[in-house]
């Protein structure tokens, strides 16, 4: 690994803006992670961890990295899948991953056509952020009322797809969709900052320092 | 849903909004975060807004571990009033229940109820209706349920007028006494009634399609019990009650037969504010002992034993003192003063010190005991003066106790005879018993003598008792015959005053700090 800068390729951009929060009115927040490796340990003020988590676990407990074939857990310290100890494997959607001795997280892969997973925290213990849950978000991330999506919001007719674009993120909704200042058609660009608003639904995305 | 506040935005300084939660009948709820860290929900209300913050600033200082707690209410640069309130990260109670359209186990129902009944004893109890529970306004956090929304909350003093009906609750809820506009507490009860049959059930009993025709049946129409587990149907059918009189009387009854009625380990205890015992440690051992009366009495004991014997030394070096320095050189007078002030120094210090420190000071009781003690002062007085007294003598010499009786020789014989003298002083018309008795008698009215074996008295010594002793002795000395040394009575009064002062310990009063000086110091 070197220190040098890269050029500001499309990888690298997705790369600078790892971990995005993403706030939905009326439903909650979420930590969005669109690294293809993250890592899991105690939220300390200077560690440099992912998803930062207030819990009796290590500074870097565990990693989950996106291959091809799917989400691979590493443990670092002691990790249970299921209830037996691991080093490494791979996650399957409702597996209970229990991180040292009380924190648990419950993996989920709800969107059959999508490869985004979603981890929520199962054991009373909190993310250093004030979310519900973390979208690992690999191409799309899909918000609507049916169970097959990233984020189910029952009051919804239709789903908001958030993708990965040429330039960025950007939205797609059947329909007029305000980003920013601007109303688009279809699909529009939504860079970190900004608040989306469509007739059913409306949320912000901001960068997580 | 369009919530006017964007994330990102402070419309109070160091209030960051992140989302909306909710839309509600009074305004716009946010999820928001301080700049410290602190996760909070913000209530911008938009409509009804006296109403509503009248209720709020009863409710501000409530405090109890199931209602969503209050923070403050604040004003933004436009006007627009906030409610800052906890954030309760769980679920509203009517999110959970649709999820169970069958309704849930009597078990966790009658756990979730004892919940709710807390919260609704804590409300009542601080002489708040809610007014408007609903699963909306429950949350379940961790288990926990917490009851929010009590904005709408109102003294009950003041739930007597009528023409509210409109604002009250929500129409599911609604106890059929509402439409009249003469209502209590008990609407509270009746709701709580809906609730558990919604619980148990996952309906409400009274449907309808108009809020008309629903208030018409909590008006009119039984409710239908068939869906309610047996050991429920007793309670729900109490609490549905239409006449008021009838329900439960408070939330406390109610709760305690809901957890009767199941086989469940809690038992309805309300978490009371002032009860000692709920402050316990982790392993539910009470912090805190209980302390008993004898407790306290031997704690007492043993301080009243050492200070008894202290006060003899400083009689002793009292009496010492006082014989060198009026230097008249009378030692015999030095055993009398020292026995007398001993006595006068026990007679204030065994009562005061036994009396509670802490309970209001009953001035007057205390002063006509420390009297009564003060009377056999004075036949301890009369005793070491060399007077015995009648009643030990034999029955023979009873008659002499009444020398008006009999002819005139009698009278002048027994005039000169001793126990002539005792009961009737050659210069004043007073028999000498009654002497004796009104001085030190009085000596023990006069004054507060408590004051001065009190540990939070102002100085650790004070000449203001001695000198008012020594006031009172004096100017009551006439009272004594001539045939009683009067220095001795005069000497063990002040003498007392002094020795009190000495023996007793005495504690520092943490003193307010004039304002000039917090200000200096600020």
């Amino acid at each position: 690994m070197t220190n040098e800068p890269t050029a500001p390729t499309l990888a690298n951009l997705h790369e600078q803006l790892a971990t995005l929060a993403l706030w939905i009115d009326g439903v909650g927040g979420y930590l969005v992670s669109l690294s293809h490796r993250i890592t899991l340990g105690k939220a300390i003020a200077d560690a440099k961890v992912d998803v930062p988590l207030i819990a009796d676990v290590s500074r870097h407990h565990a990693t989950i990295q996106r291959d091809p074939e799917g989400y691979f857990l590493e443990a670092i310290r002691k990790v249970q899948v299921n209830g037996s100890a691991i080093n490494k494997t791979l996650l399957r959607s409702g597996d209970r991953i229990t991180l040292g001795g009380s924190c648990q997280l419950q993996f989920w892969q709800p969107v059959p056509v999508s490869t985004s997973a979603r981890l929520d925290l199962v054991s009373g213990h909190r993310f250093a952020q004030p979310v519900q849950a973390v979208l690992l978000m690999a191409d799309t991330l899909v918000i609507g009322p049916s169970p097959q999506s990233h984020v189910q919001v029952a009051d919804m007719t239709q789903p908001l797809i958030l993708y990965r674009g040429k330039s960025g993120l950007a939205a797609r909704w059947a329909g007029n969709v305000q980003i920013g200042e601007k109303t688009y058609q279809g699909r529009g660009p939504l860079d970190p900052g900004e608040t989306l608003t469509t007739e059913q639904i409306s949320l912000a995305l901001e960068r997580v320092q | 849903m369009k919530f006017t506040f964007r994330s990102g935005q402070q419309p109070l300084p160091g209030y960051t909004i992140k989302r909306g939660i909710g839309l509600g009948g009074f305004g716009e709820v946010y999820f928001a975060v301080t700049d410290g860290g602190k996760e909070v929900a913000l209530k911008w209300i938009r409509a009804n807004r006296d109403i509503e913050m009248r209720g709020v600033a009863q409710c501000l200082n409530l405090k109890h571990p199931n209602l969503v707690h209050l923070y403050d209410v604040r004003t933004d640069a436009d006007g627009g009033c906030w409610l800052v309130m906890e954030y309760v990260a769980g679920e509203p109670l009517s999110v959970i229940l649709s999820r169970h359209p069958k309704g849930v186990a009597p078990e966790l129902a009658a756990q979730w109820f004892h919940g709710l009944a807390q919260a609704i004893h804590c409300l009542h109890e601080h002489g708040i209706v809610h007014r408007d529970l609903k699963p909306g306004n429950i949350f379940l956090e961790n288990g926990l349920i917490k009851v929010g929304d009590y904005g709408l909350c109102k003294l009950m003093a003041d739930s007597q007028h009528a023409g509210m009906t409109k604002d009250v609750g929500t129409v599911h809820y609604m106890a059929p006494e509402i439409s009249t506009g003469n209502y209590n507490r008990q609407i509270d009860i009746y709701a709580a009634g809906i609730l558990l049959y919604e619980m148990v059930t996952g309906q409400v009993p009274f449907e309808g399609e108009s809020a008309g025709e629903i208030l018409m049946k909590h008006l009119t129409t039984p409710p239908d019990l068939s869906r309610v587990p047996a050991e429920f149907v007793g309670i729900v059918e109490k609490a549905l009650t239409k006449n008021p009189a009838h329900r439960y009387q408070t939330i406390s009854e109610m709760a305690k037969e809901v957890s009767a009625a199941v086989n469940t380990t809690v038992t309805w205890q309300p978490i009371a504010a002032k009860d000692p015992a709920v402050q316990r440690s982790f392993d539910g051992v009470p912090s805190v002992l209980p302390v008993t009366p004898t407790m306290v009495f031997q704690q007492r004991w043993s301080e009243l034993t050492g200070i008894l014997l202290w006060s003899v030394l400083a009689s002793a070096v009292l009496a010492v003192g006082w014989t060198l320095f009026t230097g008249h050189g009378n030692y015999s007078k030095l055993g009398p003063i020292f026995f007398m002030s001993v006595a006068c120094s026990w007679t204030v210090l065994i009562p005061s010190k036994l009396w509670q420190p802490s309970a209001a000071e009953e001035s007057w009781t205390r002063r006509l005991l420390l009297m009564t003690i003060g009377f056999g002062v004075a036949l301890f007085a009369l005793w070491l003066d060399g007077y015995e007294l009648p009643l030990w003598k034999s029955p023979d010499h009873i008659a002499v106790l009444h020398p008006w009786q009999g002819d005139d020789a009698t009278r002048e014989m027994l005039r000169h005879s001793f126990f002539g003298k005792l009961f009737r002083s050659e210069n004043t018309s007073m028999p000498i018993i009654t002497c004796y008795l009104s001085y030190f008698g009085l000596m023990f009215l006069v004054l507060r003598w408590w004051k001065t074996t009190q540990e939070d008295r102002k100085k650790r010594f004070s000449m203001m008792p001695v000198i008012a002793a020594g006031f009172w002795a004096y100017l009551l000395l006439f009272l004594l015959p001539s045939t009683h040394d009067r220095e001795i009575g005069f000497v063990s009064m002040v003498g007392a005053a002094v020795v009190c002062q000495v023996v007793c310990p005495w504690k520092e009063r943490t003193q307010v700090k004039k304002k000039k000086m917090r200000l200096a110091l600020a």
